[in-house]
């Protein structure tokens, strides 16, 4: 026979850590609350009101420059739903974001267990890797153009010296290729980041369990994804989470490389947004794109938080 | 933990006066931004211009600095922001008094349906500006009819050629498309790329379709559809215009391989450095070929004759001068807007800053430059007659942004081979209605 033992603590250790009653909690509570006011401020000014006039602002026919702005209704979410390059650009989203995410995630990885052990160089190695994600989003876009670039693009030259005159092209140029292109330049860009949470997070895998594993007769790969993996789990959800959120709002490395183009093969939301807010003077169809991407972000954000919660209840 | 004394408050106040102190002698000062120039009038003007680049950006100061009935707090942007935040400072009432916007129904077109600019028919009869400006200049700056700008560069697309380099590859400058076909490959054969020309940007194609819409249509045919929608983009005429450039000339080894991932600027470096023969680009930049090409005989030229057609320079005002419908002090702006064409400033705004306004200037005993001499000739004459030899940009008039996308995705789809040129005319005149009815 059992008996449940209800969690609670004798009523005098609760006493002493909330003190005795009265006032004095409350008391504490409200000074808490007014150290919260300042940021509390700035976040419905910087963030809930922008959201607020953005939902207004779909709801609108608006070229940015009217004194009155038209209410349309839904309108702009019903013109959304047909149109082709909202839905092509999604998918290049969606590819960017699947892949962007697994590529950075698999490399960073790679590299953080390369220099697990601390091995000669380790403080170069690690500035090397962590270097790109310092250098501002137009410097890396302006870089790697010059990378491409089909008349003095070392990639190309690099090609023909090594005897693949064949593989040589114009990488931002081709409709097939370009997404690709300056998706690998963002993946170079974000490698640094995750390499660092990746670094940290393994400093504190324990190695005893390795070492048992091993003596179990677990081969390298299986000691990897059965033991240091789950131990990593904090940090692959951080760098997971980050990257997602990061994959859907990309912008700046297209729109310095390609602006969405050639033939719209490299628009994403961000920048077919911010084209027809602001280049095509259809600010109210553009928040309603907005309004979209931000959707996608907290579902997706939220989605990968409770999976991975779910499986760390599960271990 | 150490706790902050008296002494370090101290020593943190004088960090801040000394680093106020600093930054108010100019330390941290951004490369564009406010500059207060012109004379000690009561009256402040806040102009904003795009004349972010070098030797326009000095020579508008100087221009600016020698006006001496007001004072004029000066912001230069380039075009792209101009454009992203021009509206919203005008429609908050304490943005410029003068903004040197670009012209179009997309662009000026959309700040004066809104009301944020004000018609400069009065202004222009009291000072007489359609007396001197050019009448394609004037078309250029209205909209319904009325005049909302003043322009102040003619421009012109056009070709540039290395006749020092053409001359040792024993080659001739081609007179017609057909001698250009056959140029570009004997060119390629010599290992030179025959036309620096690359549409990674979204601009450079909208020029390339300028100058080959208006020699296979004629000028007459191109400012009464840009300007007037009298005439369709659908036409079998604009079928062989695309046909030819996007997809002929591509095929003949007129361009690098991969053009549509070559910029503008890319482009430009490969003729600066002799590398091309040609270099499709604009009046704009005589300044900069000029400079990096010294020792070199380099000419001017249109397209070539299509069908024994006349060869036509593309011409557009770019931008001009707008004044705000907010702004307390438009009689002063008016008056400084005049001030800027008085023949005292025409001198600097073509010799330093080689830009030419848009009314008849007589330049004999100016220091021009051979290759700034021809740029003129195309800018007021075309080379022949200017009613048949000077037309118009396709990116402006009634063109709608949606109608500059379609461009140029559009072009770039056929030079990739994903569109054919009949679909690409097909489409650009849905963009064009699109617009018209937006």
């Amino acid at each position: 026979m059992t008996v449940t033992v209800p969690r609670t603590r004798p009523r005098a250790a609760r006493r002493a850590a909330t003190g005795p009653p009265g006032r004095r909690p409350r008391r504490g509570h409200g000074i808490s609350y007014a150290f919260l006011l300042p940021a509390g401020a700035l976040y419905a000014v910087f963030i809930l009101y922008p959201l607020a006039e953005s939902v207004f602002l779909s709801l609108t026919s608006w070229d940015g420059a009217q004194p009155e702005k038209e209410f349309v209704g839904l309108a702009n979410f019903e013109r959304m739903l047909g149109d082709e390059l909202f839905w092509r650009s999604l998918g290049h989203n969606v590819v960017w974001v699947v892949l962007g995410t697994a590529a950075t995630m698999a490399v960073a990885m790679l590299l953080a267990m390369l220099v697990w052990s601390r091995p000669r160089g380790f403080t170069a190695f690690r500035t090397l890797y962590f270097m790109p994600q310092v250098l501002p989003a137009v410097i890396v876009g302006i870089v790697w153009s010059w990378i491409y670039n089909p008349a003095f693009g070392i990639l190309n030259r690099a090609l023909e010296a090594v005897g693949l005159e064949s593989w040589a092209r114009g990488w931002l140029g081709d409709p097939d290729l370009a997404l690709y292109a300056v998706l690998a330049a963002a993946v170079w860009a974000q490698i640094g980041l995750a390499f660092v949470i990746f670094t940290a997070a393994l400093q504190n895998v324990d190695t005893d369990l390795i070492d048992a594993a091993r003596v179990d007769g677990a081969n390298a790969w299986q000691r990897f994804r059965n033991v240091v993996v789950p131990q990593l789990a904090n940090a692959i959800t951080l760098v997971t989470v980050l990257l997602l959120t990061h994959g859907f709002q990309a912008f700046d490395h297209v729109w310095i490389m390609t602006k969405g183009g050639p033939d719209d093969s490299t628009q994403l939301i961000a920048t077919y947004t911010y084209q027809k807010a602001f280049m095509e003077n259809e600010v109210g169809y553009g928040a309603t794109l907005s309004l979209v991407l931000t959707v996608i972000s907290l579902i997706v954000s939220v989605a990968v938080v409770r999976v991975r919660e779910r499986e760390r209840i599960s271990l | 933990m150490n706790t902050p004394s008296r002494r370090d408050f101290l020593r943190l106040g004088g960090a801040a006066a000394a680093t106020a102190t600093l930054a108010s002698c100019g330390w941290g000062r951004s490369d564009t931004g406010t500059a207060t120039t012109g004379g000690s009038g009561g009256t402040t003007l806040k102009v904003w211009d795009q004349f972010t680049t070098s030797p326009q950006n000095e020579t508008v100061k100087k221009i600016y600095d020698a006006y001496r009935n007001a004072t004029i707090v000066r912001n230069a942007q380039n075009g792209d922001q101009m454009t992203t935040v021009g509206k919203t400072a005008l429609a908050s009432g304490t943005g410029p008094d003068v903004i040197y916007y670009q012209v179009g129904l997309g662009n000026a077109g959309v700040l004066a349906e809104a009301g944020l600019i004000r018609p400069l028919d009065d202004v222009a009869a009291k000072y007489g500006w359609l007396d001197r400006l050019t009448p394609f200049a004037v078309r250029e700056a209205s909209l319904d009819g009325k005049l909302y700008g003043l322009p102040n560069e003619s421009e012109n697309t056009v070709l540039f050629y290395n006749k020092t380099l053409i001359d040792k590859a024993g080659l001739t400058v081609p007179e017609t498309f057909d001698d250009l076909l056959t140029f570009a490959a004997a060119a390629t054969k010599k290992g030179y790329t025959p036309i620096a020309y690359g549409q990674a940007d979204v601009y450079p194609c909208w020029w390339a379709f300028s100058m080959m819409a208006n020699n296979v249509n004629g000028a007459q045919a191109m400012g009464e559809l840009i300007f007037d929608n009298k005439g369709s983009w659908n036409t079998p005429e604009m079928v062989e215009a695309i046909k030819l450039f996007f997809v002929d000339l591509v095929k003949a080894g007129g361009f690098i391989k991969d053009l549509n991932s070559l910029g503008g600027p890319d482009a430009q470096s490969l003729f600066l450095a002799g590398k091309a023969l040609m270099n499709l680009n604009g009046t704009w930049a005589v300044g900069t070929i000029e400079k990096d090409m010294p020792g070199q005989e380099i000419g001017i030229m249109a397209m070539p004759s299509i069908g024994g057609g006349a060869r036509v320079y593309p011409a557009g005002s770019g931008s001009a001068y707008h004044i705000s419908a907010k702004s307390p002090h438009a009689e002063e702006a008016a008056a400084f807007l005049d001030f800027l064409y008085q023949p005292a400033q025409l001198r600097p705004w073509v010799e330093e800053a080689k830009i030419f306004p848009p009314v008849p200037f007589d330049a004999s005993g100016w220091n021009l430059s051979p290759l700034l001499k021809l740029a003129m000739e195309a800018a007021q004459t075309g080379g022949g007659d200017a009613k048949t030899n000077i037309g118009y940009a396709v990116n402006h008039g009634l063109a709608s942004p949606g109608f500059l996308k379609a461009m140029t995705s559009g072009f770039q789809a056929v030079v990739a081979g994903d569109k054919t040129p009949e679909k690409q005319a097909e489409e650009l005149q849905k963009a064009w209605e699109a617009g018209l009815t937006s």
